[in-house]
């Protein structure tokens, strides 16, 4: 691939930024065209959700990225500017925009979506007619701002599931990244304005997400969790407050409550893409979000393709790169290791352009790692650890419970007369769980056998489970919303139905859960040695900057519930996401040591949080010294700070710079 | 908000961001850009208070928020410990640090008032001293 060959990024939003920046540490130009006259797409005016720590929002990366795709000399910035044309020739393609035609190698989608109508579809919530009812966006941008700061409400409702999981609308999908979000923001009002009361009012809480247990917990001290969608929204008799009218679903009484104001948090929608549709011949699903395109060299990632997170969308984007330059022939290509038993993996070895090896060890840094193997040494640019099932200990369930994931249990499930499941009894919202659960209950009520599931929060965050929920509904399956503490002997299990508004005993012969799932010692020992910093319950640090799947050691990716302990699901789609990461992991900088300051005191070695810093023998001084791997550098500088002899330099950032930036400034 | 006489360190991914969203919070400080928080040295602050800044801010990522995981944690002990030498040199804190992130001008704005009222007076009270 030549610096002449080009390719286009339409929409400069977190996809679309991550793309641009992927393909340009590819040595790819970029061609980035972005409709609005800024980059950043809707995040961009998203607000921090932190409170003392980070909130893992990744909203902060947006303006970051679109700071580095302006500064970078590989991706040209077209704002202000929409595609009218596109030439697919597999010989020649052209993009038209903005008066301009230009040849491109091939073309990544990433346009975005559209926030749902909320006005329109939904009258009765008042959105536009009731003062104080605001949309979460709106919200949002008055959180950045500080205006919600410098007025706070006395009293804010979230009110979820605003245009989703709406058969009525037509939308009968959920936008899955909005519990999460009205969590967070709900728990930052709190740390900034500890006065407003808060409350949420929900139908199930779906995750988006690592650490969703920790969070749910958190916000269930800070605001007032409500399992109901209210009927309706209306202005306060003789005052201007809204008002929320819904039934309790714990105790079924209707309630008003009054609010100085509510969010409605909004669902995504695919919008108006006819356009895009017939220029690039993109399918679509039943609610119009991107499924592909009829083109090889046009690949789509982001919101357009379904609900996603910006953390999702950042990592699809980077992900969508890699793929276009493989089909460029520009990469990645390569072998990586995998550090565990994973058999969904194996797809990745047919997949063209990459090799898999299953590993026991790893040694070396980014780019030149070599992998363990039964059959000897092998080098790996990179490595995954796929965090499955099958390699993980499961915490001991309550006595009466047997796990759904054991083999003997579930041939007995299959054949009894009556059965409870309980898929998030351990907590932890795991979607495996959910789906193995549906999966049983419609296997049994084929064979007219009773299945109860009950559950806390049913798993919605994908069109499959909610159809496969709907499906078994429908087949007799019974399914039981509740947010008391089931009580279980040898018999069955007693769990208060609130839509009956009473205790029910379900009699079983045999009651299924999923157990939490922790690492093995041996995985402890071995995450320890290899991924370093942060190893605390969670395989990887929870921080943005490392994405759903990078480990503080580059080139290293995990997946699964090592990075989500509330997950035992691992997708092959995301093993592969986690390969094509650890296949185009680069370093950022280039520390050095100088030996002759050194005094191989070990600080570097014991405080880099990257694992880049190394003692070794040198033949041609004939001692230990200590050196930096350029490929494991993050370009940091902790290590410069931290060296009591002051023998570590960083060539991108010297001292003498800062110190000239100082030095008179402050004279006068 | 900060005047000549105030000297800001700023982390690339968040400091500086906000403050090219809103220069009037920074007012008219020295402003220094670095790529992390953690590239922060006691020598850089101590200079630039030899350099006459009564009030030196570093204004650094949110805990896990760092792109080199714990390095402004590191920010925190080495502003920690410039302001220990200054105290030990007759002198007072003149030194703080903030966080916000890149998206968090209104955060900014608060953590600034927050970390700057126990060093600002005092500052310009201060003695001059000279860093060693």
């Amino acid at each position: 691939m030549s610096d002449s060959g080009r390719v286009a990024v339409i929409g400069g939003g977190p996809a679309g930024l991550a793309a641009a920046l992927k393909l340009s540490e590819g040595q790819v130009s970029v061609l980035l065209i972005e409709r609005d006259d800024r980059l950043g797409g809707r995040p961009i005016e998203f607000g921090c959700k932190a409170t003392d720590r980070c909130a893992v929002c990744s909203a902060c990366l947006v303006p970051q990225m679109a700071r580095d795709a302006l500064e970078s000399p590989r991706v040209e910035v077209a704002l202000g500017s929409e595609v009218t044309g596109f030439l697919g020739d597999p010989d020649e393609r052209v993009v038209e925009f903005g008066g301009r035609a230009e040849a491109v190698e091939g073309v990544i989608l990433a346009t975005g979506y559209a926030p749902a109508e909320v006005g329109p579809v939904k009258p009765e919530y008042g959105l536009g007619k009731v003062p104080g009812v605001t949309t979460s966006l709106e919200l949002d941008r008055r959180l950045r701002s500080g205006e919600l700061l410098e007025s706070p409400p006395g009293s804010l409702a979230f009110v979820q599931c605003a245009g989703s999981r709406d058969r009525a609308i037509g939308k009968d999908y959920c936008s899955r990244v909005c519990c999460t979000y009205a969590l967070r923001a709900a728990r930052a009002i709190h740390h900034r304005l500890p006065d407003v009361r808060l409350a949420l009012f929900y139908q199930d809480l779906t995750p988006a997400g690592p650490g969703f247990d920790a969070l749910v917990d958190e916000c269930s001290g800070l605001a007032r969790l409500v399992r109901a969608l209210p009927a309706k929204i209306h202005r306060e008799p003789g005052g201007k407050r809204p008002v929320v009218c819904y039934a309790d679903t714990i105790d079924g009484a209707l309630s008003e409550e009054p609010f100085d104001e509510v969010a409605l948090s909004v669902g995504i929608w695919a919008g108006d893409n006819a356009a895009i549709d017939s220029l690039f011949d993109l399918e679509r699903d039943e609610w119009g979000f991107a499924t592909g395109s009829a083109h090889n060299r046009v690949l789509h990632a982001g919101a357009c393709g379904g609900p996603v997170s910006i953390a999702e969308s950042i990592e699809e984007g980077r992900v969508a790169a890699a793929e276009m330059l493989r089909r460029l022939s520009a990469g990645p290509r390569g072998t990586v290791a995998l550090l565990g038993n994973d058999e969904r993996c194996a797809s990745l070895a047919e997949k063209e352009g990459f090799r898999a090896v299953p590993a026991t060890g790893l040694k070396g840094v980014a780019g030149a790692f070599v992998a363990e193997t039964p059959d000897g040494d092998v080098p790996v640019v990179g490595a995954i650890i796929p965090g499955i099932r099958a390699d993980a200990q499961e915490e001991a369930l309550p006595p009466h419970v047997r796990s759904i994931w054991s083999k003997h249990a579930l041939e007995r499930a299959r054949s009894t007369k009556t059965l409870v499941i309980l898929p998030d009894l351990c907590r932890g919202w795991c979607r495996a769980a959910h789906e193995d659960a549906l999966a049983l209950a419609a296997e049994r009520a084929s064979a007219r056998q009773r299945t109860w599931i009950v559950v806390r929060h049913a798993f919605t965050g994908e069109p499959e489970l909610e159809q496969l929920m709907s499906r078994a509904r429908e087949a007799g399956t019974c399914i039981i919303h509740t947010d008391a503490e089931p009580t279980i002997d040898s018999s069955g299990v007693t769990v208060r139905d609130p839509g009956l508004g009473r205790d029910l005993t379900l009699k079983a012969d045999i009651i299924l859960a999923a157990p939490r799932l922790v690492p093995t010692d041996a995985q402890r020992a071995a995450l320890r040695g290899l991924v370093l910093a942060g190893f605390r319950g969670h395989a990887v640090p929870l921080n943005p900057h490392l994405g759903l799947s990078a480990t503080a050691r580059l080139g290293i990716h995990v997946a699964g519930w090592l990075r989500d302990p509330g997950s035992s699901h691992v997708s092959a789609r995301r093993s592969e996401d986690a390969a094509i990461a650890a296949l185009t992991t680069t370093s950022r900088g280039s520390a050095e040591v100088d030996p002759e300051k050194c005094a191989i005191c070990l600080t570097c070695v014991r405080e880099c949080p990257h694992a880049a810093p190394v003692v070794t023998w040198n033949e041609e001084r004939q001692k230990d010294l200590s050196w930096i791997q350029p490929e494991a550098c993050a370009g940091c500088g902790v290590c410069v700070t931290l060296c009591p002899a002051q023998a570590i330099t960083l060539a991108e950032f010297p001292d003498e710079p800062i110190l000239a930036a100082l030095e008179g400034a402050n004279a006068g | 908000m900060l005047g000549k006489d105030a000297a800001a360190f700023l982390c690339r991914n968040s400091g500086a961001l906000v403050d090219a969203e809103t220069p009037e919070l920074l007012g008219d400080a020295t402003r220094v850009t670095v790529p992390c928080g953690g590239r922060i040295d006691v020598l850089h602050l101590l200079k630039a208070v030899e350099s006459g800044a009564r009030t030196v801010v570093v204004v650094a990522c949110h805990l896990d928020n760092c792109k080199s995981l714990s390095a402004t944690d590191e920010a925190e002990l080495r502003v920690a410990r410039a302001n220990a030498l200054l105290v030990e040199a007759g002198s007072a804190a003149r030194c703080a640090i903030c966080r916000a992130a890149a998206n968090a001008p209104a955060d900014l704005r608060r953590a600034l008032s927050e970390a700057i009222r126990p060093i600002g007076n005092r500052g310009s009270e201060a003695e001059e001293v000279t860093a060693a």
